[in-house]
């Protein structure tokens, strides 16, 4: 066994919980930064010592380019255009998912995933002459719940339950 | 479909409110910057939290290269040389519009746009070899109203009206229909319509004819 493929783990955001989006389509480095809030100092007995208080996880999704077919665009471009951050403007939900069954053909993959709300935060709108750019940010919040996520390559289809 | 075409979102500025420019003439990249405000900490129970207070929207338009015969000259450099910064010197108006309508043979975008009052603060004179530049930063204020902003390529020149709210119905099209060139719509997410490129009718897709009011 060598290392496993950058696609075996996924991210996927969505605002109803209910039509997910595959994030990374115009990303080659995609990353869900944990930020441990760590503290290292020494003691009196000249030893080492560590304290971690907790993550603040978030995910930088830039480039990311307005396609009015997926299912982020509605909500993420109203967001952005009219800056609104209320809870009904913003808030949706996050998956991460490793992948540890791939289809014999490798047309789908399936794995354990774990999900919970999120706030889907736009960073700036325009960008460059590549395309109309609205990157944002996900800061997960909350409880995580287990689900069963499979994804079908072709289409970005994923099935969350 | 695919991602949009970056000039399918254009920001403009104007300081008395009808005569508008549309930035970006010597920028290769331009973004209103919405500077979120946010937190994000965790609690006792093991859990991240965030909290969203609102954003701090600014677009930086640099380089700008002086032009008179720009409608932003004579007020921006006034200001940039005499070092003003009064309302009645930087206080003007800025646009924001993504043009959901493309109309190929007149030349012109259209879409609705969001209007609201704005400081245009120069930056600097001077600059590098390539020109005089006046780079400036818009930072938009107050409250948007929607307008309906229709834009014509060939002369950067800009029209912005009252808002107008369109209906959509589905069509009943003859296999033989072109729905790019009918000017068609398809509809994505719950509010979203856009221009079909489809130059035959596919089955089992709904397409919609849009009318004013």
């Amino acid at each position: 066994m060598a290392k496993l493929d950058r696609n075996r783990l996924m991210f996927f955001a969505s605002f109803n919980g209910t039509d997910w989006e595959a994030l990374g389509k115009d990303n080659d480095d995609l990353s869900k930064e944990l930020n441990p809030d760590t503290e290292t100092s020494k003691n009196v007995l000249g030893e080492s010592t560590f304290q971690h208080s907790g993550y603040e996880p978030e995910i930088e999704v830039d480039p990311y380019y307005a396609d009015p077919t997926s299912v982020l665009y509605e909500k993420l471009q109203t967001a952005a255009m009219q800056e609104l951050y209320g809870d009904d403007a913003i808030k949706g939900y996050f998956v991460e998912v490793i992948f540890d069954t791939v289809a014999q053909d490798g047309s789908t993959m399936s794995g354990t995933g774990y999900k919970r709300e999120a706030y889907i935060v736009p960073q700036s709108t325009g960008g460059d002459t590549a395309g109309l750019g609205i990157p944002f940010t996900i800061n997960p919040v909350g409880a995580q719940t287990s689900v069963s996520v499979t994804y079908t390559k072709a289409t970005r289809g994923v099935v969350i339950s | 479909m695919a991602k949009l075409d970056r000039n399918r979102l254009m920001f403009f500025a104007s300081f008395d409110g009808t005569n508008w420019e549309a930035l970006g003439k010597d920028n290769d990249d331009l973004s209103k910057e919405l500077n979120p405000d946010t937190e994000t900490s965790k609690n006792v129970l093991g859990e991240s939290t965030f909290q969203h207070s609102g954003y701090e929207p600014e677009i930086e338009t640099d380089p700008y290269y002086a032009d008179p015969t720009s409608v932003l000259y004579e007020k921006l450099s006034a200001a940039a040389m005499q070092e003003k910064y009064g309302d009645s010197d930087i206080k003007g108006y800025f646009l924001e519009v993504i043009f959901d309508t493309v109309n190929q043979s007149a030349g012109t975008m259209s879409g609705t746009g969001y209007k609201r009052e704005a400081y245009i603060v120069p930056q600097s004179t001077g600059g590098d070899t390539a020109g005089l530049g006046i780079p400036f930063t818009v930072n938009p204020v107050g409250a948007q109203t929607n307008q309906n902003v229709v834009y014509t390529k060939a002369t950067r020149a800009v029209t912005v009206s009252a808002a107008v709210t369109y209906t959509y119905t589905a069509v009943t099209p003859e296999s033989t229909d072109n729905p790019a060139s009918e000017g068609w719509y398809e509809k994505y997410g719950t509010v979203t319509y856009v221009q079909s490129t489809d130059t035959s009718v596919v089955a089992g897709k709904t397409y919609y004819e849009r009318s004013a009011g």
